[in-house]
Order: C-alpha cells, then sequence, then structure tokens
C-alpha cells in the first residue's frame, strides 16, 4: 500500500465536502485507480464534474498535477503514483 | 527614448532607490506601453499599480456599465458611477491618480477582429478579463505579435498567475486548452487585489528586467488555507496556437 495526499480547488470543494485527504493505493495504482477510488469514495457527482460523458477521460479544461508536474506532459491517467505523491486537482478559474 | 524630468525623479523616488531599478529602470517604465484587458475586479488594481508605477501609456479595455453588485472588488468604480462606461470612470479616476501618464481608456467589446488593432504595439498585454474565450482571443493575438501576456484569474479566495512569453513559455491554450463554460463566480475583492498586484510585479519586472519572471509557472494562491504554490508549466509542442514558434 502506499498513501497520496490529494488536493482539491476552487468550485471542485464543494463537490467533495473537503480541500485535502489522504487515500491509500495499491502498490501497481496510477492517477486513473486513484480517481476511481475517489469516484467510489465520493459518489458519481465527481465523476460528472471532471470526466467526460461519452469519453470518460478527463474533461480538457480540467488540470492535474502531480507533485507539480501537469499530468499532461507526464502519461495523463495512466501516470504511475508514489507513496507520499501530492495531486493536485484544478477546475478553472475563469473570474476577473 | 524619454527623460525622466525633476517631478519623476520625485514621484518615483522609493522604486528608483530599489537597487537593480533605478533611473534606468524607471525610464523603461516611462517608456513603456502597457494594455490592460478589462477594467474590473483585476483591471482595477492593475490599472492603478501600473499607473503609479509610472507607466507611461497605459491602454485598457471594456465593454461594461458599472453596477452595484460590481463594488465589492471593482476599487476603480464608485457607488456616484453606478450606470456610468467602466472605461469612462477608470479614465477619470486613472488621470487623477496619476496626471504625468498617458492613459487611454476604450469603450468596446474586444473580439477576434479587432483585438490585433486595439493591442496596437503594446510592450505587454496584461490579462484582466472574466472569460476565457476573451483571454483566448488575447492569447493569440500575443502569439501572432510575440507581446509578452500576464495571465491572472480568480475564484472566491483563489487566484492564479502565470505570465506567458509566445515561443518561450507554455501559452494559455497550452495550459487550458479548452474553456470552461461561463460562470457566475463568487469572489471576495481582496482575491483580485492580489493576483492583480502579482501581475502588476510581472509587468514591472520584464519591462525593466529585474527579478525572475513567473514563466512556465502557474502560481495558485488558495486564500482559505493561505498557502501559495507553484505548478510547473510545459510547451504543448503540438500546440495549433504557439506550437510554430
Amino acid at each position: 500500500m502506499k498513501n497520496i495526499t490529494v488536493k482539491v480547488f476552487g468550485g471542485l470543494r464543494d463537490v467533495f465536502g473537503v480541500r485535502q485527504l489522504e487515500v491509500g493505493l495499491e502498490d501497481n495504482a496510477t492517477l486513473r485507480d486513484l480517481l476511481e477510488i475517489l469516484f467510489q469514495k465520493f459518489g458519481d457527482k465527481v465523476r460528472v464534474k471532471i470526466y467526460d460523458e461519452e469519453t470518460q477521460q478527463l474533461k480538457k479544461f480540467f488540470n492535474i498535477f502531480v507533485n507539480g508536474h501537469d499530468i499532461k506532459f507526464i502519461k495523463n491517467l495512466e501516470t504511475f503514483l508514489n507513496g507520499g505523491d501530492a495531486v493536485a486537482i484544478f477546475p478553472p478559474i475563469a473570474g476577473g | 527614448m524619454e527623460a525622466l524630468t525633476e517631478n519623476d525623479l520625485k514621484r518615483y523616488n522609493r522604486q528608483i532607490i530599489m537597487p537593480g531599478f533605478g533611473e534606468a529602470g524607471q525610464r523603461k517604465l516611462k517608456n513603456s506601453k502597457v494594455f490592460v484587458a478589462g477594467a474590473g475586479g483585476l483591471g482595477s488594481p492593475v490599472s492603478v499599480y501600473l499607473a503609479v508605477a509610472g507607466i507611461g501609456h497605459i491602454k485598457m479595455v471594456d465593454h461594461d456599465v458599472i453596477e452595484l453588485s460590481n463594488l465589492n472588488r471593482q476599487i476603480l468604480h464608485w457607488d456616484m458611477n453606478i450606470g456610468k462606461k467602466k472605461a469612462e470612470s477608470a479614465h477619470e479616476k486613472l488621470s487623477k491618480i496619476n496626471p504625468d501618464i498617458d492613459i487611454e481608456a476604450i469603450y468596446k467589446t474586444i473580439s477576434a477582429d479587432n483585438v490585433d488593432e486595439l493591442v496596437g504595439n503594446a510592450d505587454v498585454i496584461v490579462d484582466a478579463m472574466d472569460n476565457f474565450p476573451t483571454r483566448y482571443i488575447l492569447n493569440d493575438s500575443a502569439i501572432k505579435k510575440k507581446i509578452p501576456f500576464v495571465h491572472g484569474a480568480i475564484w472566491g479566495m483563489e487566484g492564479r498567475a502565470t505570465t506567458i512569453i509566445p515561443g518561450k513559455t507554455a501559452c494559455l491554450r497550452c495550459i487550458f486548452p479548452e474553456a470552461p463554460k461561463p460562470e457566475v463566480f463568487p469572489v471576495f475583492g481582496a482575491a483580485p487585489g492580489l493576483i492583480g498586484c502579482l501581475q502588476v510585479i510581472e509587468v514591472i519586472k520584464y519591462l525593466s528586467g529585474i527579478g525572475n519572471l513567473l514563466t512556465n509557472k502557474l502560481l495558485i494562491f488558495d486564500g482559505l488555507t493561505s498557502e501559495i504554490s507553484q505548478m510547473y508549466l510545459q510547451r504543448n509542442a503540438n500546440c495549433k496556437y504557439c506550437g510554430h514558434l
């Protein structure tokens, strides 16, 4: 098992009901596995919010960073997570 | 390059004495043109601090009229201005805040058709918009003209900022390839106040050449936890908009 810290931002906090949580994952787990656990824990409202309904991929305007690095430039949802990693999930914010 | 006057040396003394900035830095600000897109929550602190810093030419564009619900954050506009064009209100206040600089405030909607003309030969573009479609239009013009573009955005007590240097850093479309749906966003005025000030610091650093820019990094300010973090950004080599640079 490995422990991952998840931080959520913006309007996503309302959907999760928390700003930060620790999640225990199997040793071979990827970011996609982490998200599936979050969907189970917080319900389908989280899946609907961040996954595209048709493709079941991350909506293009969501940003996820692992230890500060954009997953688009790692392996997207297949990014391997190590124990102690910090995953930050950002919805877009447009206000000004 | 226009020289500093005796008045300039007095007005800007407290920044001229900043090590590494000096009279040379102030002269650069005096001879610079900054385009500010929006005169709202971000545009207010951005334009005020650009003005007091002595940016020689500030051009603002905004298409809105002041409403009561703007006044919790848009500090350029006051109760007595409700119903007035934000561009006019901004011009009036900024001219009084610093009568020594040139301020142009235009009441217009920024569109793909007019953006290049509006931006003109600005040295920097500041993103003080409240929506992604217009941000993309500004981003594309910045790339076409190779003008730095200082992005800022807020939500509630959160804020984000990054400085985009076309051809050298991730552009806005590399970072956010698709726009979210428009929304009425929550906001406390201090959040755009803080992010707008960060944007001005970026402009001053870029124009004067001091310090390090917030490039290829997205600064995240989380007011609810008082945490500031930076996420690393990368150019998308296949970006349809900046990939060719």
